[in-house]
């Protein structure tokens, strides 16, 4: 890569933006699956206009150029695959606006998911998005990657709640689309066309979020079942009779286990799954709505059925669920944690054939996740130093995506393709979408220098 | 770069979630990866992978950190960042040698006689004005006072008192306070003749240096039932001598032996009883929670019971109580600014309160705080909560008279 090219974005930036020591470029070479790639240059941008200054400059040379919130992906998104300039938005995490009124935050793409949430909770709004890293990822990569968590059952993806953004395109443009505004017909959907891009389409440098008011209250049920069938018939049930849940949280048989070897709960390690049941809203439905839920439950065979009563108690119910990461990783040194989406009445058979593929290539998977919306997690144990395991562990990922797809459902609920998907791209996708796609890839980006080789390219 | 294979083990968990960077203070103010423990993390395991050579460059960039331990607590895969991080210094410096600064303050820190001379020198600068930066060193080291004591017979136990460096010549009020509150409550206090409890060495990458104190320390204890401190630091070094000589077999378990036998003041206070205090102390005090004593020794409601307890003492816990404050033993001095930026909020949270006394058990978080408070202007002074006992005791006065609320 050019040896100039610190120097050169130095003379651009101010002082202090620009880092390109070994050190540093170690340090912007990752991101949340351990995948590396080094960039030349890391820039630490602090404004839309420094931004633009770096696409002008890079898109003339052909540089690539890889946005990055906190590096907190799952896909690989933002690993700068082929070097060149990892573009940091960290640090432009001002909160610009929360506008009661019309109910819209104005941020910029740095902001703290959960820093968001709190400040919009003061307001007495809500922000509902909540992928499990929103305590350290970025609004400006849940737009990207279309983030989503467990509460998008009721609330939906990050998608829902994107009304405008800036954006930098690869020439260096800034432009402004939607905005407060909540009808807005004019011209293309370009806000959405940017949403969950993965940065391969223009650098997002500010967004206008819609907020809603905020439930008043919240109910925490934990049901525990002995076969896996009750549980995800309640599922579906709870949705017949009426009530959309807040949130709907399964784990399976082998999340049960480590949970209960890590934490010794008292979780019966005969039951097959848990679901972990929130409803929210104004009390005297949540009262009418946990009922339900409670008799979708009962009829279902639930062996025990427990609803917190207050807020400490419901963290005592969630913890089983939020044990399961640490968990994990006292049986293995690595994780590699699967995002795939079936139809919400495939679940079951989705898990049972993930349990088929575990025993098939003699690895430990535990299935958790959000069975209200079809978002199963399956996370693969593992260690990456052991190579003959790391080539199960691939056979035993494209199985799972070929279930997946083969149950109608998708490669990536909520992490994106990335990197680490692409080679499965067109298990999912009939070659003639592939090609739009790409087609509008470079429309954007003529020169291809945002976040290349990421999406596209493996199938 | 080699490092013991359990920690290469420990360091390999680490998924890159990035849940470090949501609790690192440096990383909140900076929202630099390198500050963070994932990026620093990703720098030794480059450089055990032989991707990234032994440089002062990696030197500073290890430098960048407070080990204050909220990404260990945080993380959820247990990744002992700041054992790893304490390896790796001290790998760095066995290549690089310590720079000159380094190595003349351990020596000082090693030698009670250059110490002594260095504080009074230091002393007497400051009664130039210069220094200002610095706290006032005590006219009398706490070990040259003489204070009332009991007999052994007297007594209903004896006690060693481990009176850390600063506590001996800078802080010698609170150390003064310390023995007035145990003979108060019917203890002899011994303080036998220890060294420097080492955790500046470990900081520093003198891992040697902190294992030759820790055996000397071992040696000076070892006819004490029951070691007092009333550091937050040295608690919480010699609670972990067990590991640091965990490979000598002469000293591993005397070390494990020894953990099980040192308090905080306040943890022992509390756990074995104390006389309720009686002096009314009409003055509201918010208390700063030490990493050394919350996080690592995981003392924390004591010494809030401690102050609680006092008669008319309106004690108000102020907002990110157990947040660093920035000091980071040497950190606040090799990084002025950034010390000062993540202290700021501290010392937000103190005048928020109103509380014109802020209590705090660790002598290094009291340079600080004192910087902070000056910096932004305040009146309010740091305290040990010691301190305020043995004036509620009628033992010592320690507090100024325009905090009494009137």
């Amino acid at each position: 890569m050019a040896s100039g090219l610190g120097a050169d974005l130095r003379k651009l930036l101010a002082a202090g933006r620009v880092m390109d020591s070994l050190e540093e470029r170690i340090l912007y070479a990752y991101d949340g699956t351990s995948q590396k790639a080094l960039p030349d240059a890391v820039v630490l941008a602090d404004s839309s206009s420094e931004v633009s200054a770096v696409l002008k400059y890079a898109v003339a040379r052909g540089i690539p150029v890889v946005p990055r919130g906190a590096g907190t992906g799952l896909s690989g998104g933002s690993v700068p695959a082929r070097g060149g300039i990892a573009l940091s938005l960290a640090a432009m995490d001002r909160i610009k606006e929360i506008d009661a009124e019309n109910m819209v935050a104005v941020v910029e793409p740095g902001v703290i998911t959960g820093r968001l949430q709190s400040r919009v909770a003061e307001a007495g709004m809500y922000y509902p998005p909540d992928p499990s890293s929103l305590g350290y990822c970025t609004i400006g990569g849940n737009i990207a990657e279309n983030a989503g968590g467990p509460h998008c059952i009721k609330y939906g993806v990050t998608k829902d709640y994107v009304m405008g953004l800036e954006v930098v395109l690869p020439n260096g443009d800034i432009v402004r689309l939607g905005g407060k505004q909540v009808k807005n017909v004019t011209g293309y959907n370009l806000v959405q066309f940017f949403v969950g891009s993965e940065g391969t389409l223009g650098v997002i440098t500010e967004a206008t979020l819609k907020l809603i008011p905020r439930p008043r209250t919240v109910k925490t049920m934990l049901a525990i079942f002995e076969r896996l069938d009750d549980a995800a018939e309640s599922v579906t049930g709870i949705l017949q009779a009426g009530v959309t849940p807040a949130s709907l949280e399964l784990m399976d048989q082998r999340s049960i286990h480590c949970v209960e070897d890590f934490l010794h709960l008292g979780l019966p390690r005969d039951a097959e799954a848990i679901l972990l049941i929130e409803a929210d809203g104004m009390p005297e439905a949540v009262e009418s709505e946990a009922k339900a839920i409670a008799e979708v439950c009962q009829r279902m065979n639930v062996r025990s059925f427990t609803t917190a009563a207050n807020a400490q108690e419901a963290e005592v119910l969630w913890q089983a669920r939020r044990a399961i990461s640490p968990a994990i990783s006292k049986l293995r040194p690595s994780k590699i944690g699967e995002d795939i989406c079936v139809p919400r009445s495939r679940v079951p058979e989705m898990i049972r054939r993930v349990q088929r593929i575990a025993d098939e290539y003699q690895l430990p998977i535990v299935i958790f996740g959000h069975a209200g919306d079809g978002n199963l997690h399956p996370n693969i144990l593992t260690d990456r130093r052991d190579k003959q395991e790391m080539v199960r562990v691939e056979q035993a990922i494209a199985a799972i995506f070929a279930a997946a797809t083969d149950l109608g459902g998708t490669l990536s609920g909520e992490h994106g393709i990335g990197l680490t998907k692409k080679p499965f791209l067109s298990l999912d996708l009939p070659p003639e979408a592939i090609r739009l796609m790409q087609d509008l890839k470079r429309a954007a980006d003529p020169q291809g220098i945002l976040n290349p080789g990421k999406i596209f390219g493996g199938e | 770069m080699t490092m013991q294979t359990a920690l290469q083990e420990a360091l390999f968990r680490c998924n890159k979630c990035g849940s470090c960077t949501a609790t690192c203070p440096l990383y909140e103010q900076t929202k630099q990866e390198g500050m963070a423990a994932r990026g620093k993390l990703a720098l030794v395991e480059a450089a055990l992978e032989g991707n990234l050579p032994v440089t002062p460059a990696l030197r500073d960039r290890l430098s960048d950190c407070l080990l204050c331990g909220a990404c260990k607590v945080s993380c959820p895969s247990a990744v002992p960042t700041t054992a790893i991080f304490e390896a790796a210094r001290a790998e760095v410096a066995e290549k690089l040698g310590l720079p000159l600064w380094q190595k003349a303050f351990l020596f000082a820190l090693d030698s009670p006689s250059l110490l002594g001379v260095a504080t009074r020198t230091g002393g007497l600068v400051q009664q130039t004005g210069l220094l200002s930066f610095a706290p006032p060193i005590a006219r009398c080291p706490y070990r040259s006072r003489r204070l009332p004591n009991l007999t052994g017979e007297q007594a209903k136990a004896t006690v060693a008192f481990f009176v850390g460096c600063l506590m001996n010549t800078v802080y010698a009020d609170v150390a003064e306070a310390t023995h007035r509150v145990l003979v108060h409550n019917g203890y002899r206090v011994e303080t036998p003749a220890v060294g420097c409890c080492g955790m500046p060495n470990r900081g520093m990458g003198d891992r040697e240096g902190a294992r030759r104190l820790a055996r000397q320390n071992i040696d000076a204890l070892a006819r004490y039932e029951t070691v007092v401190t009333d550091c937050a630091t040295c608690g919480s070094a010699l609670k972990e001598y067990g590991a640091l000589l965990a490979d000598d077999p002469a000293y591993a378990e005397r070390a494990k032996g020894l953990a099980g036998r040192v308090y905080d003041i306040a943890e022992f206070l509390v756990r074995f009883g104390y006389e309720p205090p009686a002096g009314e102390l009409p003055v509201r005090v918010t208390y700063h929670e030490s990493c050394h004593l919350g996080r690592e020794q995981k003392v924390k409601a004591q010494p809030r019971q401690l102050l609680r307890s006092i008669p008319g003492l309106d004690f108000v816990e102020m907002s990110g109580a157990d947040a660093c404050c920035g000091g980071g033993g040497s950190f606040a001095f090799t990084h002025p600014e950034l010390g000062r930026q993540v202290g700021a909020a501290k010392g937000e949270s103190i005048e928020a309160t109103g509380a014109p006394i802020v209590a705090t058990g660790c002598p290094g978080c009291s340079v600080q705080l004192r910087n902070l408070l000056r910096h932004q202007g305040s009146t309010a002074v740091v305290r040990h909560p010691v301190q305020l006992l043995a004036t509620s005791y009628g033992r010592m006065a320690t507090i100024p008279s325009g905090s009494i609320i009137s």
